[in-house]
């Protein structure tokens, strides 16, 4: 028995089976799965990677193995997006762990949920103060969505009064020193004027510009390869190998 | 026709993968020429031991060894190691009982391969 062999023949069986239940469960980013979808893709991940060596057992039990999970996956998916009692009994539901300002202990003690983890999302929300919480909910993928109190969301125009143009997406002009025409002729702009808009920033050729942008709103950004800062921030607060 | 294409890609693939992690079931019995089988020089060897043929034993023997190496190249692929590696030390040892004209021992061996064989690839 070349062993080899038989791995190579295996692992290639393992990594294409893999890859067709992965694409019929369908897509969902990482950031949204469940702790149970989440356990679930390292249990089929180790069937497959047991199907790749595992000798001393035939391909075909773990294959089935495989298809197994994947069937009862799928099964769980449909009876959830149809039904939604099981949709609760499988996902949970979100769990408010701020309410008014309040923080709800037994809730947060039923999710298993500690205060160091409430303030360290909390922090990761940008919000540093449990003054400007009026609601923190403990979504199902482990995230945590934050409504600050009034007084402490930020002022928008709206609140100004204050007519407001769409920013809208910037639309790369220049890539690593090279024009991207399609781009150019899409937003109706020309060689010249993108040219003229390179000399009012000093620049003189495109080779010199490492990104170039546009929005809708009109506004340009540049960037060019030669960086003339005159003081650079050191971020690094320990010596050591960059 | 590309939809088709996108669907027929992944059932050919999957087909392909059942051959090849279940075609030793199949192949075991039917690669080689027809006086190439396994079978048969086991109940060569078997009826050469029954009658104390020792030196036809051996010769079927070594016969059933080569045919079975041949037949590893094919089922490998859909058979655990270890009933290959059962037959392996099944027909080592049945060659050394035949050489010290064991009866029992060289039997036994030989039945023990045969039970591997009929589990192969299930």
């Amino acid at each position: 028995m070349n062993e080899t062999l038989v791995v190579i023949v295996r692992g290639i069986i393992a990594f294409f089976s893999l890859l067709i239940f992965a694409r019929l469960l369908g897509k969902q980013q990482i950031s949204q799965l469940t702790f149970f979808d989440y356990v679930l893709g390292i249990t089929i991940g180790s069937i497959a990677a047991t199907l790749t060596t595992e000798l001393n057992s035939r391909a075909w039990v773990h294959f089935v193995g495989l298809v197994v999970w994947t069937i009862a996956v799928l099964a769980l998916q449909l009876i959830s997006e149809n039904w939604r009692y099981a949709s609760k009994y499988v996902d949970g539901e979100p769990v408010a762990v701020v309410m008014n300002g309040k923080i709800m202990e037994d809730a947060m003690k039923k999710a298993r949920y500690r205060a160091s983890d409430l303030m360290e999302q909390l922090r990761d929300k940008g919000v540093f103060d449990l003054n400007e919480v009026e609601f923190a909910i403990l979504e199902t993928n482990g995230q945590l969505s934050v409504l600050k109190k009034p007084q402490f969301q930020p002022v928008t125009p709206l609140h100004m009064n204050v007519p407001s143009i769409p920013n809208g997406m910037g639309t790369e002009l220049i890539y690593d020193g090279q024009i991207v025409k399609q781009n150019l002729k899409d937003l109706s702009l020309t060689e010249e004027w993108l040219d003229s808009q390179l000399t009012t920033k000093g620049i003189n050729n495109v080779s010199e510009v490492f990104l170039a942008t546009i929005t809708p709103s009109g506004s340009f950004f540049v960037d060019t390869y030669i960086d003339r800062l005159k003081r650079l921030t050191d971020i690094s607060d320990y010596p050591g190998p960059n | 026709m590309r939809k088709f294409i996108f669907y027929l890609i992944p059932i050919l693939a999957l087909a392909l993968f059942f051959v090849v992690m279940n075609g030793g079931i199949y192949l075991k019995n039917v690669v080689g020429e027809e006086d190439h089988h396994f079978i048969k020089y086991y109940e060569k060897t078997r009826a050469n031991i029954k009658e104390e043929k020792w030196e036809q034993a051996m010769d079927f023997a070594e016969k059933l060894e080569y045919i079975w190496k041949k037949k590893i190249l094919w089922i490998q692929f859909s058979v655990q190691r270890d009933q290959i590696n059962g037959i392996d030390v099944s027909l080592a040892r049945l060659k050394g009982y035949l050489e010290t004209k064991n009866k029992a021992g060289s039997l036994a061996e030989l039945y023990e391969a045969r039970r591997h064989w009929d589990d192969l690839g299930r």
